[in-house]
């Protein structure tokens, strides 16, 4: 007589899930890193392990925000039910702790010292939903850098949410100092006239070493400084704040194409209490070009956030959260001339979003003259005769954007060809 | 409202828990036997209890000055008095320590995640527990941040004690970090 047996696979092993953890989970949970407690042994998930398992089947970590970057089901599925049943065989076992990025560092600049993170958030005059400062770096850049990759350090790792990067010759940001002579930054947005914080880039907490693809890098011109938006969040401790920020730079002998900002922006949008839709930016390019990089300006009531280019998706995060900003590099991201582009902001002014500060629901409006909602291409053009028309093209697209009205859900605005031909 | 062997159990467990002063030295059972007490579980590393710290200070501060009891609980296993009296210290927290290693003060009160906060109070048949919840509204969710608190339930429930009202009232749910079994 035989009996139907069923057979299961055996649970997943420590072996199974080593690599996924600590590619994903120690590489900010580690000592001294940004992550609020370490997950460097196996002891630490078993005693966590609830909360973890919790937090992984949310799809809040590993903090991937693009689709592509986020964890599998099956890598999920396997995670969990090594969480389920831990080994009391492993318990003692470490978990690799990844190797840092390689980088050279070829210059170095400094924050100015003397500003400590509030412990907690407080009302601020713009009302905006974030915690931000505004810094100008040292030394002032004395001949063009051509910047291959980032790296940020600070003393607060816990605390800094992102730097978004820009350059300037120093007007903007001086004034922005002088509002508060007192102490080091300001407190207002890094934006630097029409070059958006995030020009240079957006290091996050998941990248705050970040190369820029080969073959493309970031430009400074020769005595401009280097400015950042700095996004934090409040730990419970006041945290005395100086940070570096070293850049290696492009070989003098390797050919290398500066980046310009394409920016698809919304200048200024409203809903009313209770809505909630899709809110577009369609552009089409004048020009081909390669987009190595790209970056999103996105608030609390943005659900989702899709790039498409001739309507096939692109690039697309669900389930938008503003604490995991950076700079995403897409997949060889080129955009024939005459191609078109279109931003779909989802938002959602109701209830039913879970990030919305305001119970109940309030009429709302923001605006920033870069752009309030963003996806923004870090380019270059294909023909190299055309390199400087990039540039062009941003500040005429920016321009134009200023006599943009005020757009709402389910609004569609064509964007206009703004190079001549 | 608690049953009165609840509030048996929670009494004996004010004495039977290894509770500390600030100074390390067991806490007399007649100082926790006050008429109202306040709690709020915590993890030392737990990011959402600690960015609530600062909250958290202000209502043990203002609990003290209520003559309320506040209770610090913290219920993970293997903390030490020292991990604990550290982080009181570091956050400045007010109110009395307490180790629950054993999880007998979660299971009275069915505490899931840290922070999460109560109010009791004596009554002539046992104890009720005048409030269940979060601590404020800094955190709508795991991972979703506001820059700041704009609802404030467990100073609220202090408040309504202090003028006398005793009506139990849930709280929106607490979040935070879950308590492990």
């Amino acid at each position: 007589m035989y009996h139907r047996a069923v057979i299961e696979p055996p649970p997943p092993t420590f072996e199974d899930v080593r690599n996924l953890l600590s590619q994903n989970c120690v590489i900010c949970h580690v000592e001294k890193g940004p992550a609020p407690f370490e997950l460097t042994q196996v002891e630490d998930y078993r005693k966590r392990s609830s909360f973890i398992g919790s937090l992984i089947q949310e799809d809040r970590m590993p903090p991937h925000l693009s689709q592509k970057d986020r964890w599998t089901d099956l890598e999920k599925s396997l995670v969990l039910q090594w969480l389920q049943a831990i080994s009391s065989n492993d318990q003692h076992k470490s978990v690799p702790i990844p190797d840092p990025p390689k980088f050279r560092s070829d210059q170095t600049f400094v924050t100015p010292k003397g500003f400590t993170i509030p412990s907690e958030g407080g009302e601020r005059w713009h009302q905006g939903d974030r915690d931000i400062r505004t810094f100008r770096l040292a030394p002032r850049v004395e001949k063009t850098l051509r910047v291959q990759a980032w790296r940020f350090e600070s003393t607060a790792q816990r605390e800094v949410e992102s730097v978004a990067l820009v350059h300037d010759d120093g007007t903007v940001a001086r004034y922005g100092d002088l509002q508060e002579p007192e102490t080091p930054g300001y407190e207002m947005t890094g934006d630097m006239g029409l070059r958006p914080a995030g020009f240079l880039g957006v290091l996050g907490i998941g990248n705050p070493t970040f190369r820029i693809p080969t073959g493309y890098h970031f430009e400074i011109p020769e005595s401009h400084e280097i400015d950042f938006e700095l996004r934090f969040r409040p730990s419970g401790l006041a945290r005395a704040f100086s940070a570096t920020l070293d850049a290696e730079l492009v070989p003098q002998d390797h050919l290398s194409r500066a980046l310009q900002l394409v920016p698809l922006s919304i200048r200024s949008w409203r809903a009313n209490a209770g809505e909630s839709g899709t809110i577009h930016r369609i552009w089409k390019s004048p020009i081909s070009m390669d987009v190595p990089l790209l970056s999103v300006r996105a608030g609390r009531r943005v659900k989702d956030v899709t790039l498409k280019v001739d309507d096939r998706v692109v690039f697309q995060i669900h389930d938008w959260d503003p604490h995991w900003q950076q700079t995403w590099e897409t997949t060889n991201l080129r955009v024939a001339k005459n191609a078109k582009l279109e931003a779909i902001f989802t938002v959602d002014n109701s209830d039913q979003n879970p990030r919305n500060p305001e119970t109940p629901p309030k009429d709302i409006q923001f605006g920033r003259r870069t752009g309030a909602l963003g996806v923004w291409l870090h380019a270059a053009a294909c023909e190299p005769d055309e390199t400087s028309s990039l540039q062009i093209l941003r500040r005429q697209m920016f321009t134009a954007l200023q006599t943009d009205g005020v757009m709402s859900p389910e609004q569609t605005t064509p964007g206009q060809s703004v190079l001549p031909n | 409202m608690a049953s009165k062997t609840i509030a048996s159990l929670i009494l004996s467990l004010i004495s039977g828990c290894q509770a500390l002063n600030t100074t390390g030295n067991n806490i007399h059972r007649h100082e926790a036997e006050l008429p109202v007490l306040c709690a709020v579980f915590l993890t030392p590393d737990c990011p959402i209890a600690n960015a609530m710290a600062p909250s958290l200070r202000r209502i043990g501060e203002f609990a003290q000055a209520s003559n309320k009891k506040m209770l610090l609980i913290y219920p993970r296993q293997g903390l030490t008095s020292k991990e604990i009296e550290h982080h009181v210290k570091a956050y400045g927290l007010v109110g009395q320590p307490i180790l629950d290693p054993e999880h007998r003060w979660v299971k009275a009160l069915n505490a899931r995640v840290t922070p999460e906060a109560f109010v009791f109070t004596q009554a002539d048949d046992g104890v009720q527990v005048i409030y269940q919840g979060r601590v404020n509204d800094l955190f709508r969710g795991v991972g979703n941040r506001q820059e700041q608190a704009r609802n404030h339930e467990f100073r609220d429930a202090i408040e309504r004690v202090n003028s006398g009202d005793y009506m139990p009232r849930s709280g929106p749910a607490a979040v935070g970090c879950t308590i492990e079994p």
